[in-house]
């Protein structure tokens, strides 16, 4: 089964510590698994732009669609067998302390 | 010593009952052994209904056959595949295996053997992927055999309500990925304390909700299936036995805990002839060998287990006056460094204040955080305040616990308390029903 991992700011999460940021051996491991399909970084929000179209004009605003203070920051898509081991690669990402992340079910078309 | 589970009302017909019978003691085994053939959840679902329909036609020709169980997981099985084979699972469902039922690999056997499967069952039901209350739904569906009515009226909802619960679990059991397994041992911990926790809710709904002794009996059942389920060297078996001990302990009381009017009975007061003093004994047993294991393997000892031992600290003395108030506190200064929550503090704070002094309830009670300070909070903290000669306080105290009374019975208690203690004269130290309301719900549920 296919699942993306959102991986979200929290402020209740706990600080970011930069070398308690083991990212790269969370993602070494995942690919010497061939769990891992793609997955990046994103830039933050302040870069984000939101496009809609209502009644066929298109428009364009600066930001993410919500205000909030949680924001995705980044996102993984990987290959499991179940929910269990999803949320088990999840919680072993650094960002299950510093922020939390959201798992969803790929549903193909 | 266990009531037998609820027989199905109304079924005078042999046929009928013997069905009943089968669903209400076997839907745990007869459930998993489906949805190991069809893993889908609400296809099994479906199928075993229909399975139920055709059993009452089938027995009422054929007679009832000798493990009616078995003939319903025959019957549910085949339909379950049918119901596969003509497209009618779920697309994620399909797409996992779709194959092997193309290819016959999930054929029926010709004896279905109706092993023990109930453990990943029970497991799963209680996913934390679910929301509580469709964890809750499902375990009384799926585990214990009880209708959508059924769970309903238990919880106070409509039944429509509780279809769509079950049906909406069930479909996130397919479309999230949840496994139907028992996890690995690492993962086992939080698990079990999941399906613990399922227990306990079912439990306090007949308990302090719909006073449903019904439920009670099946919250047991449930807590006893679990305890039984886990292999006895599993640190988890632990926990488990000591909620089925509190379970025990709790429903112990139920038949003193009302008067005939339906009004609540205080511990003190209650007819301690009419607990069930065989199921006391038994919690007492499952209490003792718990402690007696967690010091033999070095393992702490869980919240339930210590919620057990104080009930049971209620429940031993003869009268209400032996009480053993410092091993209570004790009991609650070990249960505090696992749930500090206000409920647990204000219990402590009682049990505190009983065993070391009001001064040291009054400090504990402190702990309490101003939005979590209840009529009970209010009520313990006057009693205590009286107790150690602060009548001001005390008076001031119980005007702000019956400013919050849910109902006027609370409140003329606490307004008397308040009466009692006269305008800005010291009265010594007496107990009237509301002192000993707040020690009793404080510390253990009336």
């Amino acid at each position: 089964m296919q699942f993306v991992l959102f991986i979200c700011t929290d402020p209740t999460g706990e600080p970011y510590d930069e070398t308690a940021d083991d990212v790269g051996a969370w993602f070494t491991a995942l690919q010497e698994r061939g769990t891992h399909l793609a997955g990046d970084r994103l830039r933050p929000v302040e870069d984000a732009t939101t496009v809609r179209v209502r009644g066929g004009e298109r428009l364009v605003t600066d930001g993410p669609f919500a205000e909030t203070r949680e924001w995705i920051a980044g996102f993984d898509v990987i290959e499991v067998a179940d929910l269990d081991e999803a949320l088990e690669v999840a919680a072993a990402h650094p960002m299950a302390r510093f922020g939390r992340i959201e798992v969803r079910p790929v549903w193909p078309l | 010593m266990e009531p037998a589970p609820r027989t199905p009302t109304g079924a005078t017909d042999p046929v009928a009952a013997a069905l009943g019978r089968a669903v209400a003691t076997d839907h745990a085994r007869i459930m998993a052994a489906v949805l190991a053939t069809v893993p889908d959840w609400q296809l099994a679902e479906d199928a075993l209904q229909d399975a139920c329909e055709r059993a009452l036609e089938a027995w009422s020709r054929g007679g009832v056959p000798t493990s009616p169980a078995g003939w319903l997981v025959t019957a549910a099985r085949r339909r379950g595949i049918d119901l596969l084979r003509r497209g009618q699972g779920r697309a994620a469902t399909l797409q996992r295996y779709g194959t092997s039922v193309e290819r016959g690999m999930l054929d029926t056997d010709p004896e279905p053997e109706v092993g023990d499967d109930r453990l990943r069952l029970v497991l799963t039901c209680a996913h934390p992927a679910l929301p509580l209350e469709a964890r809750v739904a499902l375990t009384l569906r799926t585990v214990l055999g009880w209708t959508p009515a059924e769970i309903a009226a238990a919880f106070l909802a409509t039944e429509a309500a509780v279809q769509k619960r079950l049906v909406r679990a069930r479909a996130k059991i397919a479309h999230a990925g949840i496994p139907y397994r028992v996890p690995p041992p690492e993962e086992l911990p939080d698990r079990v304390d999941g399906v613990l926790g399922v227990v306990y809710v079912v439990f306090t709904a007949g308990y302090a909700g719909t006073g449903d002794a019904g439920l009670m009996t099946e919250a047991v059942r449930l807590a006893r299936l679990v305890r039984d389920l886990l292999d006895p060297a599993l640190p988890e078996r632990l926990e488990a036995s000591g909620l089925l001990a509190l379970l025990l302990a709790q429903r112990a009381r139920q038949d003193a805990r009302l008067d005939e009017h339906g009004a609540v009975v205080l511990l003190d007061r209650q007819d301690r002839s009419r607990w069930d003093h065989g199921a006391i004994a038994e919690a007492e047993r499952l209490v003792d060998e718990v402690l007696q294991l967690a010091a033999h393997r070095r393992q702490p000892v869980g919240r339930y287990t210590l919620q057990a031992a104080i009930a049971l600290e209620h429940v031993r003395p003869a009268t209400a006056d032996a009480t053993d108030w410092p091993r209570i506190a004790q009991l609650h200064a070990l249960l505090a460094r696992l749930d500090d929550g206000p409920a647990q503090r204000l219990a402590r704070a009682v049990a505190d204040g009983r065993a070391h002094g009001p001064r040291r309830g009054l400090e504990t009670l402190d702990g309490v955080p101003e939005g979590a300070r209840t009529y009970l909070f209010h009520a313990a903290r006057a009693d205590l305040l009286e107790a150690a000669g602060r009548p001001d306080d005390a008076r001031e105290e119980y005007g702000r616990a019956a400013a919050l009374a849910p109902g006027d019975l609370e409140r003329t208690a606490l307004t008397d308390r308040q009466d009692a203690l006269g305008e800005g004269r010291a009265v010594g130290r007496r107990r009237t029903r509301a002192d000993e309301c707040g020690a009793a719900r404080g510390s253990a549920p009336p």
